[in-house]
């Protein structure tokens, strides 16, 4: 086969390498773009700074941000009762006969505000779910013993877990608890013990956790179970984390990561103006779940193949002109190969509006790949005369900005 | 004779890699604090057969438990003893079931113990825990939970 009919062949088949690797390329780009946010959504705002007034907004934001509200549910002594410590147990919790849980607060609303809306004018809080008269609230020891979590996934940020619920407090909780779970769908919330200072339920559910994939594969992700009581305020109930209650059972594993904390937390939030003078804080419990993907999983699902690819890519640097077949065949089909392997690890991973490290080392194996091509088309540029000084030179220079830019890749 | 010494050196080359690959189960002393024993099983004169210990040691940082269940001269040995009594501790690191390390109780206080491997209910509990504030405020609490870094320094046989 002559020259001419050769060249013309490896022309071809790059160039069909290429346009499949641009295809790839432009189907990747397309899904990075669909995950950025679209101008002129608004973002949402805390709940807290739509209602607070203009000098409490701030305030507000960093409640809302840093489980700050917490205020409320840390000096339970302080603030407890207010000024209208007013106590009675007949009128702590509603009748049994009531049929919504805050019905005894309804009941017990001095008038009604303009709107129609239920209020109360003593206490700290007017709005119609506060209970002035149920004097000082009920500090409730929150306790979770986490049995099961299984079903992570990462691209839905969902996972199953299964755990026991402990209530307990020193004084008559108010009946009629009204337990949610802010971030989950609970499938089975049984009681298995209901008393006045004590309460246990068994629960189970699938519950939500945006993951973060910055660092992915070396990414650490936080699980979380949040519980709110959403009938009584914090005028009647405050939850507090019980750290001896709150753990793991024995040889407790989540398949495929590694667990590395665990974190309770309460604090006292309020909800965007749902009616006129909305303005009870409302306790939840927050429970943190720390896991990591293992090191060495990631290292070789991930960068020894990429680096693979790398090294295949630069062993054509050592071919020489006279064998251009060989040479061009190293390049092309190892850029088809990284971006088939990038595409098979965006998949599973949801789409982000950011570069995950996976991404970023990906980036150092496409611009390692098109170095290495760049050399060999410049065999087809320059005169005969001069390829074995182009062979030389991308011999020494490819090799060694391949070896700086994975690096910085790695290391970035 | 050429192909076979190769043959016999790949072999070789692989039982030394594999060698040195496998961990040594290495051995290691302390001192636990005896919290409770639970007689799981008596025999008909009413001797323990079944004994689990629930020990924690006092020379890691936080709160790091073991639940050691064990048969035999032990159940005995170990229902003895007192809760809160200082007791030495031996260990063998070793694998578990599931691929993890850990620190196998060979003996406890005096009372030598034969680690069962199809034992299930042993387990390891770790919690170094802080307080978690926000605003200058105690909110709650976080806890590491799993062979940290500061763990395995101060009691290296929970090394994974």
């Amino acid at each position: 086969m002559g020259r001419p009919a050769q060249k013309k062949r490896l022309t071809t088949f790059s160039i069909l390498c290429l346009a499949l690797s641009a295809l790839l390329g432009l189907f990747l780009l397309s899904r990075r773009l669909e995950a950025q946010p679209k101008k002129g959504v608004p973002v949402a705002t805390t709940p807290a700074a739509e209602k607070l007034p203009v000098d409490a907004k701030a305030d507000a934001v960093a409640k809302s941000k840093g489980d700050a509200g917490a205020d409320a549910a840390a000096e339970p002594d302080k603030k407890a009762g207010g000024d209208d410590d007013k106590k009675g147990d007949d009128k702590k919790g509603g009748g049994d006969d009531d049929k919504l849980p805050a019905e005894d607060a309804l009941n017990n609303a001095s008038g009604l505000s303009p709107a129609g809306v239920p209020i109360h004018d003593k206490g700290k809080f007017k709005s119609p779910f506060a209970n002035p008269d149920f004097g000082k609230p009920v500090e409730v020891k929150v306790g979770m013993l986490i049995t099961d979590i299984s079903q992570y996934d990462i691209k839905e940020g969902t996972f199953e877990a299964t755990f026991y619920l402990s209530l307990t407090s020193k004084t008559p909780m108010p009946k009629k608890l009204n337990l949610v779970f802010p971030t989950g769908k609970v499938e089975a919330l049984d009681p298995l013990a209901d008393r006045p200072t004590f309460k246990l339920y068994r629960v189970n559910g699938t519950f939500k956790s945006p993951p973060d994939l910055r660092k992915y594969p070396f990414d650490s992700q936080e699980l979380t179970i949040e519980v709110e009581e959403n009938s009584k305020g914090v005028d009647q109930l405050k939850l507090y984390a019980d750290e001896e209650h709150t753990r793991f059972d024995a040889n407790f594993q989540i398949a495929g990561w590694d667990l590395k904390y665990l974190e309770a937390r309460s604090l006292s939030r309020d909800l965007p103006a749902r009616f006129e003078n909305d303005d009870l804080y409302y306790g939840r419990f927050i429970c943190r779940i720390g896991i990591a993907r293992f090191g060495t999983s990631a290292i070789f699902s991930v960068f020894v193949p990429a680096f693979v690819i790398v090294i295949i890519g630069l062993l054509a640097m050592w071919v020489t002109p006279d064998e251009m077949e060989v040479r061009s065949n190293g390049g092309a089909p190892m850029l088809a190969g990284a971006v088939l392997f990038h595409f098979s690890l965006i998949q599973s991973i949801p789409a982000t509006a950011y570069l995950t490290r996976a991404d970023k080392l990906m980036i150092g194996v496409y611009m390692s790949l098109l170095m290495n091509m760049i050399s060999t088309w410049c065999f087809f540029l320059v005169d005969e005369d001069k390829h074995d000084k182009v062979f030389k030179i991308a011999r020494v220079l490819v090799p060694t900005l391949t070896t700086i830019l994975m690096v910085v890749v790695c290391v970035v | 004779m050429k192909k076979n010494m190769m043959v016999t050196g790949l072999v070789l080359l692989a039982a030394a890699s594999s060698l040195s690959c496998g961990k040594k189960d290495e051995k290691f002393e302390s001192k636990v604090k005896l919290i409770r024993t639970y007689v799981n099983r008596k025999d008909e004169a009413g001797n323990p057969v079944v004994t689990d210990a629930e020990i924690q040691f006092t020379a890691c940082p936080g709160d790091i438990r073991k639940v050691i269940r064990g048969g035999g001269t032990f159940a005995k040995c170990i229902a003895d003893k007192k809760p809160g009594e200082e007791l030495s501790i031996n260990m063998v690191h070793a694998l578990k079931r599931g691929g993890k390390y850990t620190a196998r109780v060979v003996n406890v206080g005096g009372c030598e113990r034969a680690p069962d491997p199809t034992d299930s209910r042993s387990y390891d509990s770790f919690r170094i825990c802080k307080e978690v504030k926000t605003d200058g405020i105690l909110v709650g609490f976080h806890c590491e939970v799993g062979s940290s870094e500061e763990l395995v320094k101060a009691c290296p046989w929970f090394g994974q």
